[in-house]
């Protein structure tokens, strides 16, 4: 009898160590982070965060790192469970359809960071703040000056450029119904980077139904796929009724090999995006 | 001149004045000498289009919708009844998923359509009839499945799939395959004439099976025949322009209550109708804040809704 309650008094102490030791390896001040949103995922990894984050939503796909972390559910229904057992110290997220559960989250006492830059000022804020939370001050700084050096360089080359000879692009975010972005979309920040107009800035919404007419009556010079359907797209467009005789299909300018990924998404790698449609309105003229 | 030959005769005239209209307006701000000149040429063939499949998409769904509510004699049947809309979903939902090229999409879609009806249409049959009640039950329980089934794919599959399917269910009269629209308009109208000719019958079945088995005609077979008019009706609607509620329920509704119940009648009434009401809703839907799109659904219903009560309370009244 005394054995058995020795051993029951041994094994809890064995658990109350185990358990204190679990709590000491963990509380190494090293901070667990929690991104439902694929931008600010890459954001963090470029700030060099990688190993500090414990959860990723199930659309966040770059790095390739980032497919080892724990899926914490999809970018608008994230499962709250999985993330509060995740015991994250902040958890960084986007407005818009992930309202309900960043409601959810701070009821249930968790630091919910919303970013959701239009531009890239708000991009280059952004990523300041997050530095400012992860205690990378440092790299985010370096890494919002080296951004900005690379506009400037294409903004050097496109100034001289006057409004009215801007190539005009037309940027299909989806084919069916026809959808585009409007001057509230980051990509038309992009566009706009690059030396580009977007001949849909009049959608008062970032992303709308976009008239198919407009585009044949606007006639850009360019239409960037937001998307990647299939291979055989930009063929489908050129079929399309009324749109052969748009000058981006005729002078074959459908671009449809940026990845959607980049043109998307207030990440880092907008620049590169940037640069690509520069590359293509400006460098590549036919 | 009898009440109904007016009322076909008045609807003759809005046919044509929605069909000129349809064409006139757009997001693209054009006179209409300058839409009938050269240079705009493809503008005004993309608003000829888009009007024909408004006109094919009306005429068909309020077809469909007269006849199915005569068969099922049930006045909640339309004609995504019998499982065709999440059985098209499910099919547009794969092929989105799957990466198959947006042209061939419609076909996919359409199959899927067929195949939801024609498994509801076998399950529902027992001893050589076809039951109403499980016609109907059958249907609504395959659609949810098949909804089901599709929902989960798209929970599962990236964000763009998920953008692709939402808007596919808010349906949208864009159209760009001149082949595709003119093979969904020979299958669709076909299969109005199709239907009409069965008017008589429809007649007699709406008053009862017992009496139309009286009056000598073969109710199963005409039932499954127009069955399989109804869903190659509105699996080719679907296939074209996703799907778009409300006009297959409340146009047979609001026609029967001015012209009556004869289907000679009823049908080509309902037709015009309906093309003319998916006509103007379509020209709301582009026209009403460009170069943004509203879709049509829910011009459909925020304006079908509205005008079906207020014929109701003024039919309730007169019979009072």
């Amino acid at each position: 009898m005394k054995s058995t309650k020795l051993i029951a008094v041994l094994f809890v102490i064995f658990l109350a160590c185990l358990a204190l030791s679990r709590q000491s390896s963990s509380g190494a001040e090293k901070l667990r982070i929690v991104s439902i949103c694929p931008g600010t995922t890459e954001i963090l990894y470029a700030l060099g965060l990688g190993e500090e984050i414990v959860g990723v939503s199930s659309f966040c796909n770059y790095p390739e790192d980032v497919f080892k972390k724990e899926k914490v559910g999809s970018f608008s229904r994230p499962s709250l469970e999985k993330i509060v057992a995740l015991r994250p110290d902040v958890i960084f997220a986007t407005g818009l359809e992930q309202n309900e559960s960043v409601n959810m989250l701070r009821e249930y006492g968790c630091k919910v960071v919303l970013s959701d830059p239009k531009n890239m000022d708000e991009l280059f804020e952004s990523i300041s703040q997050i530095g400012r939370l992860t205690y990378t001050d440092t790299e985010a700084q370096s890494l919002i000056d080296k951004m900005r050096l690379e506009l400037t360089t294409i903004q050097d080359k496109v100034k001289k450029t006057p409004y009215a000879l801007k190539p005009r692009v037309f940027v299909e975010i989806w084919s069916d119904p026809l959808m585009s972005a409007g001057k509230d979309s980051f990509v038309d920040e992009l566009i706009a980077q690059a030396g580009g107009v977007n001949i849909a800035r009049d959608a008062p919404r970032p992303y709308s139904i976009f008239s198919p007419e407009l585009v044949i009556y606007r006639d850009p010079d360019y239409i960037i796929l937001g998307y990647m359907q299939s291979k055989n797209t930009p063929n489908d467009i050129r079929q399309r009724v009324g749109w052969s005789k748009i000058t981006a299909v005729m002078t074959d300018n459908v671009i449809s090999d940026i990845n959607p990924d980049i043109l998307l998404r207030p990440s880092p790698r907008a620049i590169d995006a940037v640069r690509q449609i520069y590359q293509r309105i400006y460098c590549d003229k036919k | 001149m009898t009440k109904n030959n007016l009322v076909i005769i008045l609807l003759l005239i809005g046919f044509f004045a929605s069909i000129f209209i349809g064409l006139s307006y757009g997001p693209a701000d054009l006179s209409l000498t300058e839409l009938f000149s050269h240079n705009n040429f493809d503008i005004l063939r993309l608003r000829m289009m888009r009007v024909l499949l408004g006109i094919v998409a009306g005429a068909g769904l309020a077809a469909a919708g007269c006849i199915l509510q005569a068969v099922l004699k049930n006045p909640l049947a339309e004609p995504y009844i019998l499982g065709i809309s999440s059985g098209s979903t499910l099919g547009a939902g794969l092929a989105i998923i799957c990466g198959i090229s947006s042209q061939v999409q419609p076909l996919i879609a359409f199959i899927g359509a067929l195949i939801a009806t024609m498994l509801v249409v076998y399950l529902a049959r027992a001893n050589g009839a076809i039951s109403i009640h499980s016609l109907i039950l059958l249907g609504v329980i395959i659609g949810t499945v098949l909804s089901g089934i599709a929902t989960f794919l798209i929970s599962i599959s990236s964000s763009q799939a998920l953008h692709g399917i939402i808007w596919w269910l808010l349906g949208n009269l864009q159209i760009y395959d001149i082949k595709l629209l003119m093979t969904v308009s020979i299958l669709v109208l076909t299969s109005i004439a199709v239907g009409w000719i069965f008017s008589q019958d429809l007649n007699a079945i709406s008053i009862g099976e017992e009496e139309a088995k009286h009056l000598g005609i073969d109710i199963e077979t005409i039932k499954v025949i127009l069955i399989i008019i109804c869903s190659l009706i509105t699996g080719a609607i679907v296939s074209a322009c996703g799907i778009i509620g409300f006009v297959g329920l409340i146009i047979p509704h609001g026609i029967r209550l001015i012209v009556g119940n004869n289907h000679r009648i009823v049908i080509p009434a309902a037709c015009l109708a309906g093309s003319i009401f998916i006509v103007i809703c379509d020209l709301i839907s582009r026209a009403i804040m460009p170069p943004v799109e509203i879709p049509i659904g829910v011009i459909t219903a925020v304006i079908g809704g509205p005008l079906f009560i207020i014929l109701l309370k003024k039919y309730q009244r007169i019979r009072q």
